[in-house]
Parts: C-alpha cells; structure tokens; sequence
C-alpha cells in the first residue's frame, strides 16, 4: 500500500498539467457562457448599426473551440490578412532562432548594418525602442508616414534596408516608439543569418508545421524578405494554434517550439517604456512584440475588464488574438474598423462583466 | 461640392508624387492578395483595398493573376507569386 501511495504521489509531482492540443481540426465544446452573456458579445460584435464589421470571431477555452461565427462571405477556416499580428509571429520566430543559437538579443545591429547606432540591440527592435525615427501612421497621415514610405513607394524593394538608414533620434533602448519598420529589420538580420532555402522555410519548418497550421502565406519584398511588420496571412482557426501553443508554454505535444524563457521574455513589459514620463508614455504596455494589459499608474489598466494578465497580438483595422492565462482562453477576431471605432474591452465586458474590474 | 472636388485635384496632382504613388501601389498590392490570398470577390476587394482616395482605374488579370491600377498619371502593378508568397508590389 504505501508503495503504491509513493508512486501514486510519484506520478502527481511528475505529470505536468497541459492542455488538450488540436490535431487537424479543433475539437469542440460547450461555452460556458449564459444565453445574456453570448447575446451580449454578438451585439458587441455583429451588430449591424455598429461603424466596424466583424469577419470572423472564434473562443478556444481549454483546449476546445467553444465559439466561432463568421459573417456571410468569411470562414475561420480561410486565411484572413493579420496586418501587425505578423509582428508577434515574427518575433517568436526571432525567439525561435534564438533558443536555436543562431542570434543573441542582446547582439548589436551595427554587425549587420554597419551605419547602425553601434548600441542599437536586437532587444531594443523586439521592444520598439530603437529610437530610429518613425511616423506609423496609414490613411488619416498619408504625407507624413514611414510605413506608406516602407510598404509601397520608396522602400518598398527593400524595406529592411529603408529602415536601417533612418536617422536616430533617440539613445536605443530609452524611448517607446511602435514602428513597424523594426520588425523588417529583425526579420532581415534572420535572413542574415541563415541560408537563403533555410530563410525560406524557417517560418513553415519551425512554427506552422510542427503546430499543424496549414493557412500560411506570407508575401516578401523584392530582397525575398519576410514582411514581418504586416504581411502574414493565417484563418483564424490556425492563428490561435499559436496562441495555443503559448498557452501551453512553448510546448506542442513533446516538442519545444519557443523556450518559456522566451515567453517570459516576450511578456515582460519593455524597460523602455516603464522608463518613459507618465505625459510620454502611452495608455497601454508592450512587451517583446507582444502587447499587454499591465496597470499603468496613472490610467489603470487598458482594457478594464480584464485582468492584468491578458497578452495580446493586435492589428491594424481591429485584427486581434487576446489571451487570458487563467481561463485558459484564447479570442481571435478579424474585422474591419478603418477608424478604430471597435473597443475590445466590450468583449471582455460582455463575457466577464465586473469580475476583473478593480474598484 | 465640384469646387471642393477641383481644389482635391490640384492639390493631388501638385503633391508630391508619393501620395500618387501610395494610392496606385497600396490598391493593387491590397486588391492581388485580396483576390488571390483572401480569394474574396472582386466587388468586395475593390472596397477593402482603397484606403485614401480611389484609384482612376484598375485592371484584374486573373489568368496571369496580376493587378494593374492608375491613379492622376501615376501607374502601379502587383502580381501574385504563389501560395506561399502571395502577393507582391512590382512597381
């Protein structure tokens, strides 16, 4: 009896908790939403008298896909454009690489790009803080913007390489500022490293594969590189395979992905921004191209009705994969919001009502 | 509302060349993965990928599965270079 009990104790402290993982398709489930509280999320999303649109919405609890509507004409089934969720991707094969050997974050970019600031790190790109001068702005600031610039008319061959020859206007590492030229550039200095086949298939042999997604496109420039900043396509039903696979913590049946290392890296949030004056810093937190929901001292958290462990992976026009830990619980939604009219915390306020709210 | 229309156009037309540019290359680069990554229909493509202004006129060659777009003397072409690669700016 008391060998069994040793074993049995044995086999408890040994067996790590992990969730059920999907094989080709997501097995399904019953939400454990009242009838008020799924009414509720559709208004949030589907009404018609909203100024947003809702193409796709899908709940992964615990493993299971718990909820998916699709507006007529999209599936969660069909690969969507993601925009800056590219970024969190392309940041975790940057971690990939990394548990891999082949960078080191803290790695000067100016072995790369020898007209680099010669402390501008690969840390500094993960966390926007590479104090290169940037103007992220799209249709409301065409005149003025970097991204247009980088995307479409001056640097749109090589868009790594129109960001490396930005000027600097802050020391690296000191000031927050998103730019999606930051993850060209990082994705560019992978490309450096490895042969052009292996760049090639480094996002398909290293993430999408091994986690069974199979939806992937994603376009490049005329240096073949990958556009991390925005190009990456996925349905979202394979877009919260990585969620779930950060859910798991890195960890996809036996096999590492991404180091918890990495994820706890990813999550943290970036020491430039806690660094930055309150009248500076903006209402939300980033970490290593992840965005989060820390309490900020003077305006709380971001997004109220949630809790403070929420991550997220956002894009442009309202495309969103949010993560909260302790439900277990992954949210993708692909939309169109042109003018940002669409507050995700209605999401969370509908499902969760005051049960993250602080007082 | 024609005044305000005109003072549009010279305004576009005497700018620099990168708001021409960003309205052509954005459209075709937009509407190719729309149609060919998204395979979403045209109708709806043509919508989602103007952004600041629409462009003058555009052509879908959906058998070598490329997008040819004008806008105030300023020409871009995008083309779809495989499932994998999706779409690309040309010029």
């Amino acid at each position: 009896m008391k060998t069994l009990i040793i074993l049995f104790s044995f086999l408890i402290c040994t067996t790590t908790y992990s969730l059920p993982l999907p094989k080709e398709k997501w097995e399904s489930a019953t939400a454990p939403f009242s009838k008020e509280q799924i009414t509720n999320l559709e208004n949030v999303l589907f009404s018609k008298e909203h100024k947003y649109f809702t193409k796709s919405f899908l709940i992964i609890k615990d493993g299971k896909l718990i909820y998916e509507k699709s507006a007529e004409g999209f599936s969660s089934k069909q690969p969507q454009k993601l925009w800056s969720i590219s970024k969190t991707v392309a940041g975790i094969l940057i971690g990939i690489a990394e548990q891999q050997g082949l960078l080191k974050v803290d790695e000067a970019i100016k072995n790369y790009y020898p007209n680099a600031n010669e402390f501008l790190t690969i840390a500094n790109l993960l966390h926007m803080s590479s104090g290169l001068t940037w103007s992220e702005t799209y249709e409301n600031n065409p005149l003025d913007s970097d991204v247009l610039n980088m995307l479409f008319i001056k640097g749109h061959k090589n868009m790594a390489s129109y960001v490396a020859h930005k000027s600097q206007e802050y020391p690296p590492g000191e000031h927050f500022k998103y730019s999606s030229g930051e993850t060209n550039l990082l994705m560019s200095i992978l490309q450096k490293k490895i042969s052009r086949p292996d760049y090639e298939s480094f996002p398909w042999k290293k993430l999408f594969t091994p986690i069974g997604i199979t939806t992937a496109t994603w376009e490049r420039d005329h240096s073949d590189n990958f556009i991390g900043s925005s190009y990456l396509y996925l349905s979202p039903e394979d877009l919260a395979r990585i969620g779930q696979l950060f859910l798991n913590k890195g960890k996809w049946e036996d096999k590492i992905i991404v180091s918890q290392e990495w994820i706890n890296f990813s999550l943290t949030e970036a020491p430039s921004q806690k660094n930055m004056e309150p009248k500076e810093r903006r209402d939300d937190s980033f970490g290593a191209h992840w965005w989060l929901n820390k309490r900020i001292d003077t305006v709380g958290k971001k997004h109220p009705h949630a809790p403070e462990s929420l991550y997220m992976a956002l894009g442009h026009h309202g495309q969103s994969m949010m993560i909260i830990p302790e439900e277990n619980l992954i949210f993708v939604r692909t939309g169109i919001d042109k003018d940002g009219h669409f507050d995700r915390d209605q999401i969370f306020k509908a499902l969760y009502a005051d049960k993250y709210l602080e007082k | 509302m024609k005044k305000i229309l005109c003072l549009m156009t010279i305004v576009l037309l005497t700018s620099s060349c990168g708001l021409r540019k960003a309205v052509t290359s954005s459209f075709v680069k937009e509407f190719c993965s729309c149609v060919f990554v998204e395979q979403l229909p045209e109708g709806q493509c043509k919508e989602f990928s103007t952004y600041v202004v629409p462009v003058s006129s555009y052509v879908l060659d959906k058998s070598k599965k490329s997008v040819f777009a004008t806008f105030l003397f300023e020409t871009s072409f995008a083309e779809f270079k495989g499932e994998r690669f999706g779409c690309r700016l040309e010029q």
